[in-house]
């Protein structure tokens, strides 16, 4: 079931175009990243979502409510949404239990009701027993907790999040990902983050939706995002990679050859003879040594950087070209560097992107 | 004769001696504080500053000779000064609120043009102020309003709204954007975010641009003199009366009584400022 359908959304702040006809369907109890470069539009269409912007055109039905739509504007708080800032954006002034119940508010519920459901969610993001506190004796994490318990007290059809743990240490952003994650599956939410983070991207969501210059790229899982990305924006976006320029020669069964200035290669996908393309692989991919019906390139290690269960080695191929390569402790011959290495990848792993998409 | 020495100082006036006395006297307080804590040019700042006008006050009124001239009884001027006081600083915090908020939160070429001339206000004499609001009434409203309450409570506020709005911008910081959002996605209409949100956070900022109105109002002289109702006096005004007619006995009581209405206002800021700096709660 969706929960969330935007079709065909504009968006335009003057003259500049924020978001060009964006189409999301986001499916019920699904956790969704919007995984952009700052400028992509990414957090303005979380404030179209919201209701904070109107949009220019489009429609954005939030469960069963046509919420933005030629003739109609739901603002707001009419909208059934749970929206967690940057920041938390604790009320100050408020004690954690009555930053909880803020949205309560309005509902005619008797105070041990209320009292009872923030207790429970408090319960249920770990801050039990710290509903006395103010939010400036909390820690960001905890903040950040608190300002996820106001927002699904009110049980939205949808939980918009924008950046939500941008502003924690990189180790404790590292926890908050995968807590965050089980918290919204427990509690069934459906929800979209924003994040310029692939890592958190990819740690947090059911689906990533790569989005560039105000549209959505690419909206795939996480692991068929990186294994098969769909634009050379998306494949840079996520990853490590090597890419190397070069014009296409031939085109058969759904594979290209490819003149490249470090020799013939062959990559998936079709184009006709005389396309520039940009063809490109996954570190992982590529092996010392040759093999028949590969991609095979030589070329002098540049750099080696060790990180712990992996090693990249850079290799300069000459021409301006470089080789990226992840080689793991079991790739018995590490090479040094300045050392003359071949390193060889399954045409299977090997993309071809047309090169004016170049992001 | 008597007025110029405020210029070039009669050194026969007794009045001279004991300023330089309580200068002294503060000087004093100053070394020995210097010594026990560090903290004395504080205290000597705060004694010269309260010292000589509070000083001076007293020795007029010990020294007064009978009452020669009849004017407003002391709490019927400290009354009307209060309400003036009270009326133009609520007046001119609820005129900066709107000014304030679209300053800060809408900003743009026109509205920051519109918030900074109105600074220009506070270069303007609050004489001319008075003369053109007189003006008007007199040309277009045939003398409708002149010299009555209302007419002198929007002078005060006109003259005094830059002070009020310095007060209520810096009071906004503490009320961001993105509360008033997340308290909308919370089901919250726009008038109860208004109440529940951004009027709680910036209260005391308001009440500090309130109480910043409220004391120049009450030291006001020159606008006072021209707008005030026939039979009313301020402190000001009819401490300016005595004191011009040299009767500076009956005039004295009235600057103590300035000072003291002063001083709640005073301790107000002086809190909410000390607050602002300790209290992490009032930190966004």
């Amino acid at each position: 079931m969706t929960q969330l359908a935007v079709a065909g959304l504009d968006k335009s702040f003057g003259a500049h175009q924020v978001l060009c006809g964006l189409d999301l369907d986001v499916p019920a109890g699904s956790l969704t990243a919007i995984l952009g470069p700052s400028g992509s539009g990414k957090t303005t269409l979380l404030r179209v979502l919201a209701g904070f912007e109107h949009a220019d055109a489009g429609t954005v039905r939030i469960g069963s409510a046509l919420a933005d739509g030629p003739g109609v504007f739901l603002p707001p708080e009419r909208r059934r949404i749970g929206y967690v800032p940057q920041e938390g954006s604790l009320f100050p002034h408020l004690t954690v239990a009555a930053n909880v119940a803020f949205g309560l508010s309005r509902r005619k519920w008797g105070r041990e009701r209320r009292g009872k459901r923030c207790a429970e969610l408090l319960e249920s993001v770990g801050l039990g027993g710290l509903d006395r506190r103010y939010p400036h004796q909390l820690s960001g994490g905890q903040q950040q907790r608190v300002a996820l318990a106001r927002a699904l007290v009110i049980k939205p059809d949808v939980l918009l999040l924008d950046e939500p743990l941008s502003n924690l240490d990189a180790k404790l952003r590292e926890e908050m990902q995968v807590e965050l994650r089980r918290l919204l599956q427990n509690v069934g939410a459906t929800a979209i983050f924003v994040t310029h983070d692939q890592d958190e991207a990819l740690t947090m969501s059911d689906r990533v939706a790569v989005m560039n210059k105000g549209r959505i790229e690419q909206l795939a899982e996480p692991r068929e995002l990186y294994s098969r990305p769909a634009s050379l924006f998306a494949l840079n976006f996520v990853g490590l990679s090597t890419r190397i320029a070069g014009t296409v020669v031939g085109s058969q069964d759904g594979k290209v050859e490819v003149d490249t200035r470090v020799g013939r290669l062959s990559a998936m996908g079709s184009f006709i003879a005389g396309s520039p393309v940009v063809v490109a692989a996954r570190p992982e991919h590529l092996r010392p040594g040759a093999a028949l019906a590969a991609n095979s390139v030589a070329g002098r290690v540049r750099s080696i950087v060790f990180q712990g269960s992996r090693t990249l080695v850079d290799v300069d191929a000459g021409a301006g070209e470089s080789l990226l390569a992840e080689l793991s402790g079991r790739d018995a011959a590490m090479p040094r560097v300045d050392e003359e290495i071949r390193l060889t990848w399954p045409v299977s792993e090997t993309f071809a992107f047309p090169a004016e998409a170049r992001a | 004769m008597v007025r110029s020495w405020a210029l070039s100082p009669d050194l026969s006036s007794p009045f001279v001696y004991l300023t330089i006395l309580l200068a002294l006297a503060s000087l004093v307080l100053l070394a020995l504080e210097v010594r026990r804590r560090g903290r004395g040019w504080l205290v000597a700042l705060t004694g010269l500053s309260l010292g000589v006008p509070v000083g001076s006050s007293v020795y007029w009124i010990a020294t007064a000779g009978h009452p020669s001239l009849t004017g407003v009884s002391m709490p019927s001027a400290a009354l009307s000064t209060a309400l003036y006081g009270l009326l133009s600083g609520g007046l001119a915090t609820l005129m900066a609120l709107p000014v304030a908020l679209l300053a800060v939160r809408h900003p743009g070429r026109a509205r920051r043009f519109l918030e900074r001339s109105t600074y220009l206000v506070l270069a303007v004499p609050g004489v001319v102020i008075a003369l053109a609001l007189s003006y008007f009434t007199e040309r277009y409203l045939g003398g409708f309003g002149y010299q009555t309450a209302p007419l002198l409570i929007l002078a005060y506020a006109i003259m005094f709204f830059p002070l009020a709005l310095v007060g209520v911008k810096a009071s906004l910081a503490r009320a961001p954007v993105s509360l008033d959002e997340v308290a909308r996605s919370l089901g919250q209409p726009r008038l109860a975010v208004l109440f529940r949100v951004t009027l709680r956070l910036t209260g005391p900022g308001l009440v500090a641009a309130f109480c910043l109105v409220f004391l120049s109002v009450i030291t006001e002289l020159t606008a006072t003199l021209i707008l005030i109702p026939t039979g009313v006096q301020t402190l000001a005004s009819q401490f300016w009366v005595y004191e011009t007619n040299l009767s500076y006995g009956q005039a004295a009581p009235f600057a103590l009584v300035m000072i003291a209405v002063a001083a709640i206002p005073s301790w107000v800021l002086g809190r909410f400022f000390d607050r602002g700096a300790r209290d992490p709660r009032m930190m966004t």
